[in-house]
């Protein structure tokens, strides 16, 4: 059979919470979680606020120590300190494009910080790769002279899409990066992504907490409860059938926040 | 007769590009007891039309409209110091962000205070404890269990959720009959959300204040809001009973709005590609002519050049010459300005 392309297992996170005596004390963040992602498959990862979500987001990009467990990549495991082998694979979208992108360098700098650092490229070489990936978003060749505050909130999240996609990642993670945008733009990057996924056969690690957008596009949903993971399903068999008191309340606080045609 | 009625307001800004109307001929009507909601992209001009209500204008504003009543008397009239009077006592305002709105540096029971007004019936030495005793109260109501502790505390000391119910507790604390709630949820977690919302819609109930809600987020407001309007960079696009906009929206511009938000009611749109307006809003400085969705629009036509007026059909409004499931009122078409 073949390896899952990332497979997670028994990840965990504790926070030093300081002392009790001579004793160190640590909270937990993370339970042991395990979980599989496919080529191509979206997972959502749900919760509130202090459930661990943004947490795990974060060690499996790479910002965050894991405590304990291992990260296998296609079958490989991903060592914990080498950011140059992870940030090729998996890579990240923030929630903020207004805050994100550096606003003393120009977009099409910003796209060329990541090959930069990772690749022998030349210069010319960089520049073909850096125009060629804001045709793919969506953007025109001079953006890349544009500096960020130059343009719209839609556009700053396509060119922080763009950076995710530099290296040609086989995962990229979005944490919480649709919910800070307009409806209109909201869905124009949500298609946008749709069709990168359809593409190149990208796969997603999709924080967020609006449960409309979720149901329409990821595959697989996992419920996350003060760092315990609640319940993991498929999007239908979850929202249908949900298994959880907790995943039920959430999909019940959705229900009422969704209106009726 | 409506609570607040506005017609054609403009509000021009100055800025180093030369003059902007920011705000283009928006009409509004709020009658007493109902929550109206306003929805409109980052951009819109929300904030501008609730400062403008309020009284509270930047120095770069020049304000134009053809009527601005309040409740029978006309607002453009007043002096300064008259709506100064209004503010706070007859409307008051809920602001974005309720954690930076409240003083960091004077405890929040002492804020509630300030905001509220004396009763004079009483004598001078019982005033003060009276007053706390009703900040308590409202405290109380709206959902605040340990007062005491809350009204000793900073506001960095408190949650989102907790902030934005002491705001809610001083914009209510002198009755007033309109409240301007201004992304009241922004950045909450649901359930914050909805508590806000449940308080608010019960103080709608119970004490017959009328809300004007804004925000961008058009399923919450669907599901709060007996009216919508909804604008789009600075101008009026449609206005009228929820249900109704929802189920038949007139409007290019709210059907692509309700087009933005996910149909999961058939499996096999699952991860297909939403249907969305291309483009997008036009900065302040480039302004199209005429209807401002114009060039966004998929119905647009040469026509769309004059800024269609707003037809008023059955308790609906809509600005367009090539609505939806109706016909266009045939009115002298405005001249360009």
């Amino acid at each position: 059979m073949k390896s899952p392309l990332l497979k997670v297992n028994r990840l965990s996170k504790t926070f030093f919470a300081g002392y009790k005596g001579f004793k160190r004390q640590y909270n937990r963040a993370l339970e042991p979680i395990s979980f599989e992602l496919n080529s191509g498959e979206t997972l959502a990862i749900v919760g509130e606020t202090g459930s661990g979500k943004s947490t795990l987001a974060r060690i499996l990009v790479g910002a965050e120590q894991r405590t304990d467990g291992e990260i296998l990549f296609e079958g490989e495991a991903l060592e914990s300190r080498n950011l140059k082998q992870r940030c090729r694979l998996i890579r990240m979208i923030f929630q903020d494009p207004n805050t994100s992108l550096n606003p003393r360098l120009t977009v099409g700098e910003l796209l060329d910080e990541p090959l930069r650092f990772n690749t022998d490229l030349d210069k010319q070489a960089r520049f073909a790769q850096v125009v060629d990936t804001l045709r793919k978003v969506g953007l025109l060749p001079e953006h890349a002279d544009f500096y960020p505050h130059m343009i719209s909130e839609g556009m700053k999240q396509r060119v922080a899409v763009a950076r995710a996609l530099m290296l040609n990642p086989k995962i990229i993670i979005a944490d919480e990066a649709l919910t800070a945008l307009d409806l209109s733009v909201r869905s124009q990057i949500l298609n946008l992504l749709l069709k990168l996924q359809q593409e190149m056969g990208l796969s997603y690690i999709f924080v967020s907490h609006n449960m409309n957008i979720i149901r329409h596009f990821s595959d697989k949903i996992m419920v996350l409860h003060q760092g315990k993971m609640v319940e993991k399903a498929t999007t239908e068999k979850l929202f249908n059938a949900p298994e959880h008191e907790y995943t039920q309340r959430l999909i019940q606080e959705q229900t009422m926040f969704s209106y009726k045609r | 007769m409506p609570l607040l009625d506005i017609r054609n307001l403009t509000i021009e800004l100055d800025t180093p590009h030369g003059r902007v109307k920011a705000l283009e001929r928006v009409s509004l009507t709020l009658n007493p007891g109902e929550v109206h909601g306003l929805v409109g992209e980052s951009g819109s001009g929300r904030t501008l039309l609730a400062k403008a209500i309020l009284g509270i204008p930047g120095h770069n504003w020049t304000i134009q409209a053809d009527r601005m009543m309040w409740d029978g008397q006309n607002l453009m009239d007043m002096s300064p110091s008259e709506r100064r009077v209004l503010m706070g006592s007859e409307m008051a305002m809920i602001f974005q962000d309720p954690i930076s709105s409240l003083d960091p540096a004077i405890a929040v029971g002492t804020q509630i205070i300030e905001a509220m007004p004396e009763n004079k019936e009483l004598p001078w030495w019982k005033r003060g404890s009276d007053k706390r005793k009703k900040a308590q109260q409202w405290l109380h109501k709206v959902g605040i269990k340990e007062t005491q502790k809350i009204m000793s505390s900073y506001a960095w000391e408190l949650s989102d959720g907790e902030c934005q119910k002491v705001m809610i507790a001083i914009a209510v604390a002198n009755q007033p009959r309109l409240l301007i709630a201004d992304e009241p949820t922004n950045s909450m977690e649901v359930r914050t959300q909805a508590q806000i919302f449940r308080l608010l819609s019960k103080l709608n109930q119970l004490q017959n204040v009328s809300i004007l809600l804004i925000s961008h987020e058009l399923e919450t407001l669907s599901q709060w809001c007996d009216r919508l309007t909804v604008m789009y960079s600075g101008q009026v696009m449609e206005s009228g009973v929820t249900s109704e906009v929802i189920a038949n929206p007139y409007h290019p511009y709210t059907k692509a709005l309700l087009d933005n938000i996910p149909d999961y009611s058939n499996p096999e749109h699952h991860k297909t590609m939403m249907q969305t307006l291309p483009g997008s809003a036009p900065a302040l400085q480039h302004l199209p002519i005429g209807c401002r969705l114009g060039p966004r629009c998929p119905q647009a036509q040469k026509l769309c050049v004059n800024q269609p007026s707003l037809c008023h059909q059955k308790d609906r409004y809509f600005a367009c010459h090539f609505p939806y499931h109706n016909e266009p009122c045939h009115e002298e078409p405005l001249t360009k300005s």
